[in-house]
């Protein structure tokens, strides 16, 4: 019976010290997101034909394509703070105006509000557009696309010097299109 | 009893150590930068584009523009700690760290450490201790080095650049204004980046 009070009484203790510990715990941390993962949610590959390009299944790799222009967010984190969005890596931590507005996120840039994604204080996903196009077979070329929530290949093409997917007339003409979810959580 | 004077004991340790530090403790450093002022414009026969970048980390078009001269940690060793109606302020000098706990004052927007000598020493932008930051603002353009013969080169100052008033007075620019970016490679950026106190 002894022991029975005594463990109860050392539960007891040491669940109140837990209380306090959690009660008195940094705040600040509680509202940081970290980066989990990356995938897309896109990837489209054209090929050049007689007819312009054509959406073709055909495996590429992703990081040859892209890994040259695509943001890293290793190690990266989000938190808020009032109205203001943190960012950071190591030791490189960036302050900026943000919104959530219909579930989507706007960063303010340069004086305007800039599309990055949706989510809310509590989790976030930055998706970000990117082509990459071979002229003829020749080197790779690659962009990042706009900050928009859909990012079409007729959007894209403009942008190469197909100009249109009716541009692609060698067979060796590709053009890639693929917009990457990135979740912060 | 015994149990008791534990317990108390053990309770009076777990607010000692996770009792906040108070308002005087907290040193005001640079933790954050903001860089939502950076501006790229690239020339079109149509006229100037705003060129806007999908990434989330400014950070990185700011070191690709500027190079060398973009230094996100250029403000870290500063700090600012209050403590009733003085302050003490900490800055690099001559490769070496002073220190100054002085009154304070804030005066067109800015806070001054006032020396004993009654002169006032710049210590931050702001007008109060949440809203304290340093500036620092970059352009890079084309200097002409010859006639029709540029170089893209970066100038830094601890004044806010306005395009529409300043980009005629950058030294031996090849813009006067944004209208004059009409050809593919014309391109002017800028920035003017806020170190943000906290």
């Amino acid at each position: 019976m002894m022991y029975r009070i005594n463990l109860f009484r050392n539960i007891l203790l040491l669940g109140l010290t837990l209380v306090f510990f959690h009660a008195c715990g940094n705040d600040d941390d509680t509202n940081s997101l970290r980066y989990k993962n990356s995938k897309y949610i896109k990837f489209e590959v054209y090929a050049g034909s007689d007819n312009g390009g054509v959406l073709i299944n055909k495996k590429v790799d992703s990081v040859r394509y892209f890994n040259a222009v695509m943001e890293s967010f290793t190690n990266a984190m989000i938190s808020f703070d009032a109205n203001r969005i943190l960012v950071g890596q190591v030791s490189i931590s960036e302050s900026s105006p943000y919104k959530f507005e219909n579930g989507l996120l706007y960063i303010y840039n340069d004086g305007l509000w800039q599309y990055f994604g949706y989510g809310n204080t509590g989790n976030v996903t930055v998706r970000q557009n990117y082509v990459a196009y071979k002229q003829n077979g020749g080197a790779i070329q690659r962009f990042r696309g706009p900050s928009q929530e859909s990012y079409t290949v007729e959007e894209a093409a403009i942008n190469t010097p197909f100009k249109e997917l009716s541009g692609m007339e060698k067979k060796a003409d590709t053009l890639i299109v693929c917009t990457r979810d990135s979740y912060f959580k | 009893m015994k149990k008791i004077v534990c317990l108390v004991v053990l309770l009076c340790l777990v607010f000692t150590a996770c009792s906040s530090d108070s308002e005087e403790d907290y040193i005001y450093k640079v933790r954050y930068r903001d860089l939502s002022s950076l501006a790229i414009y690239a020339g079109e026969a149509a006229g100037p584009v705003n060129v806007q970048y999908n990434n989330l980390k400014r950070t990185e078009l700011a070191r690709h523009y500027f190079a060398g001269l973009y230094n996100h940690l250029l403000h870290d060793s500063l700090s600012i700690q209050f403590n009733g109606d003085l302050i003490t302020y900490q800055y690099p000098e001559s490769r070496s760290r002073r220190k100054i706990v002085s009154k304070y004052a804030y005066r067109n927007d800015s806070l001054f450490a006032i020396k004993t000598d009654g002169t006032y020493l710049f210590a931050a932008m702001g007008n109060n201790r949440d809203s304290l930051y340093r500036r620092l603002s970059l352009v890079m353009y084309p200097y002409v080095v010859a006639p029709d013969v540029y170089r893209d080169t970066v100038v830094i100052s601890d004044q806010p650049f306005d395009y529409k008033k300043d980009m005629a007075s950058l030294p031996l620019t090849k813009y006067t204004s944004l209208d004059d970016l009409k050809a593919d490679g014309d391109t002017i950026v800028w920035c003017n980046v806020k170190y943000l106190f906290q």
